[in-house]
């Protein structure tokens, strides 16, 4: 796969759609990425050529999907995986990102664990998922990129 | 990934002790960070996808609360959850979905996406440090998994995209 953002033509199929898309409902997106890594520290893998193109001043950063779940009363952009149990007609979004196609992964295992720190055996839970494809950014260039859900 | 003082089975937030994921953003994108291209590789036809990583460094949130409400603690009907400042901490794991239980096309227009998916076992070893704590997981098991799918989908401005993702 090429290491840098893709073209589009503003006259293709899917440039139109992209072109239309942006007109209507991001007018006003905020970066986010690399700063908030920054700031924590976080040490990851960027695609190339993150702030270039038609968005200028926005990261590469993905968007997050429009849908959610409320745990706890606050809303969330992210659905819980379907239970083992639900048939898959019933699946809800799995990915994070939207304008996003590629491949998507998403699970929840409890188990136990050891820390030397406790005596008794802990119990964890994990929601754990990936995505890994082509999206259009924040910055409204085609990127392509994996990403874990953590 | 939660670590609970309860019994195994359990995910009860009064009982949460460690809470590791990358923080959210302005943008609200959920708890989603990059990975390194080869973190994660996908055998769709075969029903199979792993995602590794190692020394990844996420915010240990302490709780679901307080990872939500980026550290303002939350009081709820039924329980109260202090403010408490994520600190930094590091996670090792190994994700594997596989075993084919059932595949379907689904396109679910109310939520922009579509695409071909796969339910499937999983399974997870992981560990995380930090100053002071330690964990490590038991080894995989699939009895352990309540639900894993994965997919090959397309979705927002790419729902109507005729080219395969």
């Amino acid at each position: 796969m090429p290491d840098r953002p893709l073209s589009l033509s503003r006259h293709s199929f899917l440039g139109r759609k992209i072109s239309r898309h942006f007109r209507e409902f991001h007018k006003d997106r905020r970066r986010f990425l690399t700063s908030a890594a920054g700031a924590a520290g976080l040490a990851f893998w960027l695609p190339d050529g993150a702030n270039a193109g038609q968005g200028k001043g926005k990261g590469a950063a993905p968007k997050p999907i429009a849908g959610g779940a409320m745990p706890l009363g606050i809303f969330i952009h992210h659905f819980p995986v379907l239970p083992t149990a639900t048939p898959l007609s019933a699946l809800n979004e799995p990915s994070q990102i939207t304008d996003f196609k590629g491949y998507v992964g998403l699970n929840r295992i409890r188990g136990g664990g050891t820390s030397p720190q406790f005596a008794q055996t802990l119990a964890f839970q994990a929601d754990m998922g990936f995505m890994k494809g082509q999206f259009i950014a924040e910055d409204g260039n085609l990127h392509q990129g994996v990403f874990g859900f953590i | 990934m939660d670590i609970f003082t309860g019994p195994v089975g359990s995910a009860s937030t009064p009982q949460q002790i460690h809470d590791y994921a990358p923080e959210i953003p302005p943008s609200g994108l959920f708890w989603t960070m990059p990975l390194h291209p080869d973190s994660v590789r996908v055998e769709f036809n075969s029903a199979r996808a792993f995602m590794h990583a190692e020394s990844l460094s996420v915010p240990d949130a302490h709780d679901l609360a307080n990872s939500l409400t980026h550290g303002q603690g939350i009081v709820t009907p039924t329980f109260t959850i202090p403010p408490i400042a994520p600190v930094p901490a590091a996670v090792s794991f190994d994700v594997e979905w596989s075993g084919e239980i059932s595949r379907e096309t689904v396109v679910n227009e109310a939520q922009n996406f579509r695409g071909e998916f796969i339910k499937t076992g999983s399974t997870m070893k992981w560990s995380s440090i930090q100053d002071g704590f330690s964990f490590e997981s038991e080894d995989p098991d699939p009895a352990r998994n309540l639900g894993a799918t994965i997919g090959r989908e397309r979705n927002g401005v790419f729902f109507d995209d005729p080219n395969d993702a």
